[in-house]
């Protein structure tokens, strides 16, 4: 006898319901096609924001084969900047209205052409006249980019995937010396012809890059029911330039951060200049030091940007349902007294740590600052709100080193920063009363914007193929429907439920490739909470797959996937764990080369810190397996198979898992051993426990599992109850499956 | 925001990654966007569709990155015939000496330049800037032959000298190949 026959009494503090959940914060990756778009819209922005910097240090070179003064210098840096900002508007104005993926194709063309003609100056003139053009480019990038990532990535990702982006602007900084070597080396046209090449290669990507319909990720995020790559019209698509900027900034929340990142900037937009006079006036610094000492800062910003993004949307999960808005709010907050103490400091390594940690809060407040900008403007003005927030910062930018300049002139330079500081927590007041106060209000309006126009796109459509003569139902509002309930408006393999019982594992359009070859083809799936769930199928057709995917070892190229309430895309394995979900895959799924104990230990991972509850599980699922019990010290791989698969199923068990997943418990074992592992399934089940059973043998299959799924070329159906069904039909049905 | 969340891989735009056309269907009053992409359409008519775009964009990559890369590699072996040594600079006071070697790589052809020397901000500024002149002999390089270049650089301010003085500088205003 391998298990004790009364199982089901002894295993009751196994109970899910009784299994204590940890709190811990869910994080994401990046799945599917989402990581390549983010990866290239980062390396574009990298790519310009080096560029912008990159003639100040070919100066000398310039001076040197043109005998530039010093004035024709500040034209060409300032004409320079005055072509960015002049050409940041339209940009915005076309990213709402035409192929996004092909503006930064064509701008970034473009820009490399306009370098190569800039190289290839024989004069003044000619190096002005492609710095303007260039200027012109330069923003094909910013406001296309963000409307881009927006509808690219999940919104419950956005303040993560803005973070990521905004570190093409720290990586771009980085690469300003490189620049400066080239021109060193090779002169400064051949540092202007290769800058150009990479141009041309993330243009050639860009090309390839899909265009996501606009506004299918609020869609998405409110679970609307429809042909995800339908165009839905909206009336901002046909409004004059004029009128969309009106209603931009009728939008409280995003003029309210568009009012703090000017008032911001005009604190933060002279720290890059002055900050090595700073360090080279009051810490008797040289100026190689400074400038290295500003460099070392720009560490702090980049785990700023980094931790802020995840911050931001994990409070936001969390139920703080503003918290992009207040992160950014009191990162800047915080920054302001951190730089007013870094620079009253005459310690100066206690000024640079204070500096760093500055520059982290203040540059920490952009990622869910530019998210929720995203969150509040429709879908069909991102772009042009985008454009409108980077002129109003460059404009400020511009005028901040002036601003310190005046001041110190008037008094000193450290009055200078005690004037200007306060500005960061003034832009951080902004964000946490006014933009705080309508962000939640503006986002739900433009979700429920988006909601309607869909809703208008369905009645259109249900119009449409009324004439046709088809009378198929749509839902209200255009809301996907219960799943489980009888009228759902599309065919799902879900078994039957009350129409006011949850699916506890709900799978829609689920596709899944290995490299080239695709397995599984658009899996729908229901599962009821409760009860043991048999997936049969012959080999090859893609159980397994399904089974790696829910339990996170695989992830998805497209499809959805929830457990309750809870998104799992993205999410690891093993969080996915915590939440109470548990793979117990095929064969020995266990560590041959660890005892018994250790690997029963590993199961317990979920509760690892609280020592006495492992204790007590381990001591419970030892009462389930007592055979396992005379060899807690013995090598698992020295087991037979069948205390083998006890102890993968007994690891299994430790979690108290709502959702367990059992890949092929049979194979290999003699049916005896698996008649007894089975009746554990049962007690399992019993204690309210979901089990998804996956089964090649239909026999093993009817004889534990309430209902029964169907899986044949990676594609799903829903038999029903288990004992409505004919044992010798379903072999005969798998049969022809096989031919 | 707390609701469940939306999944990866958003669908493609029917139509839209193959075209600059308006992605929206609905007609738009006439501003200076729409009433540009009508004169364009109009202009370039049946020639402007996607095969064309693709192939002039194509053409655009190819051709940019082509000579991109061989203008670059022609930069790199393409070095100027004085080749200007690392200054050396002596300080005293507010006043800098810099003196840097010139050497004539041309196999035949001799030189007079015109050499200079600057004090630079960290913006690649003048600070200051002054000729620099043979320091023995003539300043007749003769082909492979080298020279030392020494120019003194006054008139900086305490200011200028403790603040923005980021390095010094010497180059070459004029090769001046000699009669």
């Amino acid at each position: 006898m391998l298990v004790t026959p009364a199982t089901t009494e002894r295993i009751s503090s196994l109970t899910p319901t009784l299994t204590p959940r940890p709190k811990f914060h869910v994080t994401r990756k990046l799945v599917g096609v989402a990581k390549w778009p983010l990866v290239l819209l980062t390396a574009v922005y990298t790519i310009n924001v080096s560029d912008q910097f990159l003639l100040s240090s070919m100066f000398p070179l310039l001076k040197r084969e043109f005998g530039l003064s010093d004035t024709a210098l500040g034209i060409l840096s300032g004409s320079y900047l005055i072509s960015v900002t002049l050409g940041t508007v339209p940009f915005g104005a076309l990213a709402d209205r035409y192929s996004r993926t092909r503006i930064i194709a064509w701008g970034t063309a473009a820009w490399g052409v306009t370098m190569i003609f800039t190289g290839l100056a024989s004069g003044f003139v000619m190096l002005l006249l492609g710095r303007m053009v260039l200027g012109l480019w330069d923003p094909c990038d910013n406001p296309t980019s963000q409307s881009l990532l927006a509808d690219y990535y999940p919104v419950n990702q956005r303040s993560k995937v803005m973070g990521i982006y905004q570190m093409g602007q720290l990586t771009g900084f980085f690469l300003l010396p490189i620049g400066g070597l080239m021109g060193e080396a090779w002169g400064w046209r051949a540092t202007f012809f290769f800058f150009a090449l990479p141009a041309f290669v993330v243009a050639l990507l860009s090309w390839r890059l899909p265009e996501p319909v606009r506004g299918v990720q609020e869609r998405r995020h409110q679970r609307l029911e429809s042909d995800e790559s339908a165009v839905i019209p909206s009336r901002y698509q046909s409004i004059p330039v004029t009128e969309a900027y009106r209603v931009i900034l009728r939008c409280r929340s995003y003029t309210a951060s568009l009012v703090s990142s000017a008032v911001g900037s005009l604190f933060f937009g002279g720290i890059g200049v002055w900050t090595p006079t700073f360090l080279i006036r009051y810490h008797d610094l040289d100026i190689a030091e400074a400038t290295t000492a500003l460099s070392v800062v720009a560490v702090g910003g980049l785990v700023g940007v980094l931790t802020a993004g995840n911050l931001a949307d994990f409070l936001t999960h969390s139920g703080y349902t503003s918290a992009r808005i207040g992160v950014a709010g009191v990162a800047r907050l915080i920054s302001a007294p951190l730089f007013i103490a870094a620079f009253l400091v005459g310690y100066t390594p206690l000024m640079l740590v204070l500096l760093s940690f500055g520059a982290l809060f203040l540059v920490a407040a952009i990622p869910p600052l530019n998210a929720a900008r995203v969150d509040v403007l429709h879908p069909d003005l991102r772009g042009r709100g985008t454009s409108l927030d980077a002129v109003t910062q460059s404009l400020a930018s511009a005028a901040s080193p002036v601003i310190y300049g005046m001041i110190a002139d008037a008094s000193d330079l450290r009055t200078a920063y005690m004037v200007l500081i306060p500005l960061a927590a003034v832009a951080g007041l902004i964000l946490m009363t006014f933009a705080l106060a309508g962000y939640r209000r503006d986002e739900q309006a433009v979700q429920e914007m988006v909601r309607r126009e869909h809703a208008l796109h369905l009645a259109g459509l249900t119009a449409a193929t009324q004439v046709a003569g088809n009378t198929g139902s749509l839902p209200a509002e255009g809301r996907r429907p219960d799943p489980t309930a009888d009228d759902a408006g599309k065919p799902e393999a879900g078994i039957e439920a009350a129409e006011d019982d949850e699916p506890l594992l709900h799978i829609e359009e689920l596709d899944f490739s290995y490299g080239p070859i695709q397995v599984l083809f658009g899996v729908d799936m229901a599962l009821p909470q409760g009860g043991c769930h048999a997936l049969v199928g012959r080999n090859g057709v893609g159980k397994t797959t399904l089974l790696a995917n829910i339990g996170g070892l695989l992830h998805a190229q497209s499809g959805r996937m929830f457990f309750r309430d809870q998104d799992l895309v993205g999410i690891p394995p093993e969080q996915r764990a915590k939440l109470g979900i548990t793979l117990m895959a095929a064969g020995q799924s266990m560590f041959g080369s660890l005892s018994v104990r250790d690997n029963l230990w590993f199961g317990a991972y979920p509760f690892a810190g609280s020592q006495d509850l492992v204790k007590e599980r381990l001591e419970e699922v030892l009462d389930v397996f007592p055979a396992l019990g005379r060899r807690l010290e013995q090598r698992a791989g020295t087991l037979s198979g069948g205390e083998q698969q006890m102890v993968a199923l007994g690891r299994a068990l430790v979690a108290g898992p709502e959702l367990l997943l059992i890949d092929e418990l049979s194979l290999g074992l003699a049916p005896t051993v698996t008649a007894e592992l089975l009746k554990v399934v049962e007690d399992i089940a019993g204690l309210g426990t979901t089990i998804l059973l996956v089964e090649q043998s239909i026999g093993v299959a009817l004889s534990v599992a309430d209902t029964v799924f169907f899986m044949d070329r990676g594609q799903l159906s829903a038999l029903g109850p288990a004992a409505a069904l004919d044992a010798d039909e379903l072999a005969h049905r798998l049969l022809e499956s096989h031919e | 925001m707390n609701s469940p969340g939306p999944a990866s891989g958003p669908p493609v735009e029917r139509g839209a990654a193959d075209t600059l056309q308006p992605v929206a269907p609905t007609p738009s009053p006439p501003d200076l966007l729409e009433a540009s992409a009508r004169l364009a359409a109009r202009l370039l008519g049946p020639w402007w569709n996607y095969r064309t775009r693709r192939l002039l964009f194509g053409a655009v990559i190819t051709a940019g990155f082509v000579v991109g890369l061989v203008l670059g590699l022609i930069q790199v072996y393409d070095r100027p015939v004085l080749d200007v040594g690392e200054p050396r600079v002596r300080v005293e006071g507010l006043t800098a000496t810099v003196q840097v070697t010139v050497r004539n790589t041309s196999e035949d052809v001799a030189y007079c330049p015109a050499v200079g020397v600057a004090a630079l901000d960290r913006d690649g500024l003048d600070l200051a800037k002054a000729p620099a002149f043979v320091d023995l002999g003539d300043a007749r390089l003769a082909p492979k032959a080298s020279a030392n270049f020494v120019g003194v650089l006054a008139g900086i301010s305490q200011q200028d000298f403790d603040e923005q003085l980021s390095e010094y500088s010497a180059f070459v205003e004029q090769e001046n190949p000699c009669p």
